[in-house]
């Protein structure tokens, strides 16, 4: 059922690569427009991001901070599509993890140094998941829609994070909680930046996903059922239990973003510690075409984007959300264009 | 004139006008669904199109519907060139259409159904007194039994095909089409099925019925054509042509008396279901007290109209849905609601109804789709892996040992016929030596060359010792394959017959219930 | 607050007239997305229409000095925003869902960089005057109903007049017969010579335009300024509100009015002081939502064919044929 003028676009635009290129072009050029609206030479705002992005051995730091919590959530969102479910919730899975790790940092337990981080790492793994097996229970249990129940839990998670730097963990000082013991803090890979450990756990979640995906019995029942869940029903497959599994370890892998972020970055839980890293994540997974290691390429890109515009606003005065409309505007092409066929 | 809106126009009585759809030619990708094809219906006159699944009936009323473009060919009316592209063309045209799944939106009322996109849904307001009284009009004319302000999906199938007609009508159509009319109904309805098509005739409507069943070709018909292969066989006035020779036109050979086989050799009681209480859904009636049993070595085909259980009898075995009361007993084992898993593992395999919904997953390779549903059996897992290599080499054996078309193990199911598709199906499922089969309608859209290989296939299991429960709607297939036949009607066996006749299940089919019905 | 307050009347009416200000904006959201579902069409884009509207609308009102020039505004635009999604989910047939997410990025980032570029970095403040309340005559003077709902300003007038409207467009016109067809059997419209693509496009234009009017009364109406972030979730409410309300117009109100109750309570408490700190009660109306559309899924009632594009090929040149061929006995329009 393509459109009608498909065949002819599919002649024309034989390679895949070069539309997907193209589309970049064009969600560029058209922000390029909203750009000269607001009175912005769009060339000047692209070379600064360029700039700003890849001038320095600082800026790429930056990029793969912030890639870092984005691989995760990006995977978090993937391995719940991949079973047909959607997993808007990530920024809460995120938030929930931070909050385990600053809980279990905050000399709220006594620990001894050694065993804190993993048990920082566990710990925001299982809240993560905790906070997403709600609605996984929700939705198959009851049916009632992941979508909307996951965008509602991350209010929530705001709500209490909130609560609790305003509050029972408050520092005093700062709109933080008070910081964690050091011996929670993470390792910073390229001293002097704020690469920190987080990234190779991040990696190796994409590494393990890819893996499991492809190899694993468990792999293979989350495509059947994402692929055709009534097949999968009817060859006996435990939909249900796999689809509620990997949900849950959905909310886990976005939870170690939040762990990362507590651990590696700010050693305390401050307030919007997520700038819509979970949102991203539906970004990343999606240009991903929901594959786990073009996942790491396209959130150091969309990274790149990021920090590349912090410095456009700091120099130019061109907010940051120019980047949202760009990734937004790219992937609406897509679907436009229906270069996203589905794949599961 | 003609195609008036016999709403408007009855009283003038019936003018004579002639539909055609001349020189048809349809391809889908390589396969040529129509090839110029050219049939015509007169006023007055019920046309039969005859043929086998995929023969391109139901292309060429699609086309005349407007639901599909033609490749090449024109139709016509009263030799004057007619352009259909959509089905409010169409419908413009005076061409109605009775799918065979019904175009009905089940949650409105039949009125609403009725009216829906005509004039008489009003301008800005839906005045439904105003219209009742018109629409009763018209179906009393026409004796069209239906109650206004029920409910679509409350109907019986039979009453829904009434409100289907009736919408036609009121959308001014002319020549209608039904497309497979009788494949839903009990053998009374096709009765008064036939008593209301004829009062259409005599109000001067054209009639095409497409169907593959040639006792209701005889019974109701002027004229038939037999379609083959995407070709038009011949048109013949009914009256002038020997069923026989409809059948031979149909298949392209004469068919051979039976499918040959050896004796029946029943072994020990593989299958036992009693008391089987499944609750209906959706109007149908679901298991009421079904008792079955299937011994080693025979094949029982389930006989009865579409929609009297036997879904929910497959579901039940399968463990997809659960039983209410009553036991289930595979080879000496209760499986009753037990995990679909287990009782796939304890030897039962299933062909089911819906191949692309139910059995494969089209866009995985048939490497994926081999391990379905043994992917965790081992030799193809080991501790929580999949052995690339193994499931390449099993596959590899399934294409062999059924010869299925395919450009190669990795080959994505979609790109596979119909027929390549369930030989693959079958392939996967017998290879895990199963003691007990479920066959749903397993020859359903396939060609008559595959056909006659499933057939084929399922009689050498059989000789080989299973047990094969067949559940087909064709009953020419349910007589030329089954030792015995029992037939299922409103969740219950009503009968089964050890030397069963069309007369005798269609007399079980029907029932007594059916008598208070109609 | 003490637990005697409860009993006097002077507690109440604000409670309720608070109430009824809040759910006004969610009423507008979720009598759009009820017609959007209703065809077929799951809009979870509606926080980003909102956005759209409530930057769009703000912009207008302020630079014209006429607030009801920018509800027209937001009107249009969020009508546009719905067309587009419609072109993309019904014309593309591309997933709903998607659409719907990827849409709200891209609204939320617009609505932010457009409010930033020009009046953040201008260092003004920028406030609308507030829209002065109208009393009705003689209704607002009743006992205790009078003033929580006649005493308002005339947007939520609006919000009670569009209720009776939609419930007539979806249950009486015959529109509304077509798009609740679409909705569950598309085929079926189709088949009886509808435009099934037409009607869900005018589904979705409706739906965008009321999420516009949604959140130019959040921006206009309630706060007299843009704020990020000031749609808060409001968009993903009214698509519960919309199931809670079992998809027909006086459902959806009444379900508003219980969250913009669950609200007004909430911001009460906050105030007063209660058992459960303040911080934790901003999450209530987030919680009953969860609540509520489980209650809802429960009860099963979705369009049938909602989420599902609807793709047969699409011949755009079939009605200019069509009259052309037309039958002289043709009485159809």
């Amino acid at each position: 059922m393509t459109a009608v003028a498909a065949p002819k676009l599919a002649a024309a635009m034989r390679s895949q690569a070069v539309l997907g290129l193209g589309l970049v072009v064009i969600s560029l050029t058209a922000a390029g427009l909203v750009l000269l609206a607001t009175g912005v030479n769009p060339l000047r705002a692209y070379v600064e991001i360029l700039r700003s992005a890849f001038g320095s051995v600082d800026a790429l730091s930056e990029d793969l901070v912030y890639a870092t919590p984005v691989i995760l959530t990006a995977l978090s969102v993937i391995l719940a599509f991949r079973c047909g479910l959607w997993n808007i919730g990530a920024d809460g899975q995120l938030y929930l993890g931070a909050i385990a790790a600053v809980g279990l940092g905050f000399n709220h337990v006594d620990l001894p140094g050694p065993l804190l981080l993993p048990a920082m790492i566990v710990g925001a793994f299982v809240a993560g998941a905790a906070w997403a097996a709600i609605p996984a229970l929700l939705r198959l249990r009851f049916g009632a829609s992941e979508v909307i129940v996951t965008l509602m839990m991350n209010f929530l998670a705001v709500t209490l994070a909130t609560y609790l730097i305003g509050g029972p963990w408050a520092s005093g000082i700062t709109p933080a909680t008070g910081p964690i013991a050091p011996a929670g803090f993470l390792p910073s890979l390229v001293p002097g930046t704020r690469v920190n450990a987080n990234l190779l756990v991040a990696l190796a979640a994409a590494a393990g996903l890819a893996f499991v995906m492809k190899r694993t019995v468990f792999g293979y029942r989350v495509r059947t059922i994402g692929a055709n869940i009534h097949a999968a029903r009817f060859a006996g497959m435990n939909v249900d239990r796999v689809r509620f599994l990997s949900f849950a370890g959905a909310g886990g892998l976005a939870g170690l973003a939040g762990f990362g972020e507590v651990a590696g970055i700010y050693h305390d839980l401050p307030n919007g510690l997520s700038p819509g890293y979970g949102y991203t994540g539906i970004v990343v997974a999606l240009l991903a075409r929901l594959d786990p290691l073009w996942a790491v390429v396209v959130a150091f890109a969309l990274g790149a984007l990021n920090v590349g515009s912090g410095g456009m606003q700091r120099a130019l005065g061109v907010p940051v959300s120019l980047v949202s409309i760009i990734e937004a505007l790219l992937i609406l092409l897509i679907l436009g264009t229906r270069l996203m066929e589905r794949r599961t | 004139m003609a195609f008036d809106h016999p709403a408007m126009t009855i009283e003038d009585g019936p003018s004579p006008w002639r539909l055609a759809a001349v020189g048809i030619t349809k391809r889908y990708g390589p396969l040529t669904a129509n090839d110029a094809v050219t049939l015509d219906l007169r006023a007055g006159e019920i046309h039969a199109v005859l043929g086998e699944n995929g023969a391109g009936k139901s292309t060429i009323m699609k086309i005349l519907y407007g639901m599909e473009m033609p490749d090449a060919g024109t139709i016509e009316r009263d030799g004057q060139p007619l352009i259909i592209r959509s089905p409010r063309d169409a419908i413009a045209a005076g061409i109605g259409m009775v799918h065979q799944h019904f175009m009905l939106v089940p949650t409105l009322s039949v009125l609403e159904n009725l009216i829906l996109g005509t004039p008489l849904s009003g301008r800005f307001m839906v005045r439904k007194r105003a219209v009742r009284a018109k629409l009763a009009a018209l179906a009393a004319r026409y004796r069209i039994d239906v109650d206004l302000d029920a409910r679509v999906d409350e109907l019986s199938v039979g009453a829904q095909q009434r409100v289907e007609i009736l919408k036609a009508l009121v959308r001014g159509a002319r020549a209608l089409i039904l497309d497979e009319p009788t494949a839903v109904l009990t053998p009374r309805e096709v009765e008064a099925l036939g008593d209301t098509l004829r009062e259409l005739c005599a109000e001067g409507h054209g009639i095409f019925i497409v169907t593959h069943k040639l006792a209701e070709v005889m019974r109701l018909s002027d004229r038939v054509s037999v379609m083959r292969r995407g070709r038009l066989i011949g048109t013949w006035p009914t009256a002038a042509v020997a069923a026989d020779d409809l059948v031979t036109h149909m298949v392209g050979r004469s068919l051979q008396a039976a499918v040959p086989r050896t004796a029946r050799a029943p072994g020990a009681l593989m299958l036992e279901m009693q008391a089987i209480h499944v609750p209906g859904q959706g109007g149908r009636p679901g298991l009421r007290g079904l008792d079955l049993r299937l011994a080693a070595g025979e094949i029982l085909g389930i006989a009865g109209v579409d929609g009297n259980g036997q879904q929910e009898l497959a579901d039940a075995i399968t463990g997809l849905r659960r039983v209410t009361s009553g036991e289930i007993i595979l080879d000496g084992e209760a499986i009753t609601n037990r995990p679909t898993a287990t009782i796939l593992a304890s030897g039962l395999a299933h062909v089911p109804e819906d191949r692309h919904r139910d059995a494969v997953v089209l866009d995985f390779p048939l490497t994926d789709n081999a391990v379905l549903v043994d992917h965790a059996r081992r030799g193809i897992q080991r501790r929580g892996l999949v052995d690339q290599g193994a499931v390449t080499r099993f596959t590899d054996a399934l294409i062999a040992a059924f010869a299925v078309r395919c450009s190669g193990p990795q080959a994505a199911m979609r790109s596979l016929s119909g027929g390549n598709q369930q030989r693959f199906v079958l392939a996967r499922e017998l290879s895990r030596q199963p003691k007990v089969m479920i066959a749903m309608q397993p020859t359903r859209g396939l060609d008559v060359g595959a056909i006659s290989e499933v057939h084929a296939r399922l009689l050498e299991q059989r000789d080989a010792g299973m047990a094969i429960l067949l559940v087909s709607a064709e009953l020419d297939e349910i007589l030329a394959l089954s030792d015995r036949v029992a037939v299922l009607r409103e969740g219950r066996i009503a009968g089964v017959l050890d030397h069963p006749s069309v007369e005798a299940i269609g007399a079980l089919m029907l029932g007594t219930a059916a008598e208070q019905a109609a | 607050m003490t637990w005697a307050s409860l009993l006097e009347i002077t507690f109440w009416i604000p409670l309720l007239s608070a109430s009824i200000r809040v759910a006004t904006p969610l009423i507008f959201a979720g009598l759009g997305e009820s017609v959007c579902e209703r065809a077929g069409i799951l809009n979870v884009g509606v926080e980003g229409m909102m956005a759209l509207g409530a930057i769009a609308g703000f912009l207008a009102a302020f630079w014209t000095g006429n607030p009801w020039i920018g509800f027209g505004v937001a009107i249009a635009v969020g009508a546009l925003a719905g067309l587009l999604f419609g072109f993309l989910t019904v014309i593309r047939g591309a997933d709903q869902i998607v659409t719907g997410v990827v849409f709200n990025i891209f609204a939320l980032g617009l609505a932010s960089f457009v409010y930033a570029r020009l009046f953040v970095s201008a260092h003004s403040v920028a406030q609308l005057p507030s829209i002065p309340v109208y009393r009705v005559p003689t209704l607002s003077t009743l006992p205790f109903v009078g003033k929580p709902f006649f005493a308002q300003t005339p947007i939520v007038y609006c919000a009670y007049a569009l209720v009776p409207v939609f419930w007539f467009l979806l249950e009486r016109s015959p529109w509304g017969l077509s798009a609740r067809a679409a909705g569950e059997n598309p085929e079926a419209v189709d088949s009886a010579g509808l435009d099934v693509w037409r009607i869900r496009l005018q589904a979705t234009a409706i739906g965008g335009a009321m999420a516009g009017l949604a959140g130019a009364t959040l921006s206009i109406a309630q706060v007299g300024a843009y704020v990020d972030g000031m749609v808060a979730g409001r968009g993903f409410i009214a698509l519960a509100i919309v199931v809670f309300g079992a998809w027909r117009p006086w459902g959806v109100a009444l379900a508003a009015l219980l969250f913009g109750a669950v609200d007004a309570l909430q911001l009460r408490m906050q105030i007063g002081g209660s058992i459960v700190p303040g911080p934790l009660l901003v999450g209530l109306p987030y919680l009953l939502t969860i609540v509520v559309v489980t209650l809802a899924a429960a009860r099963a009632g979705y369009p049938a064919a909602i989420n599902k594009p609807y793709a047969r090929r699409r011949l755009s040149r079939s009605r200019r044929v069509a009259t052309a061929n037309a039958l002289p006995a043709g009485t159809r329009s």
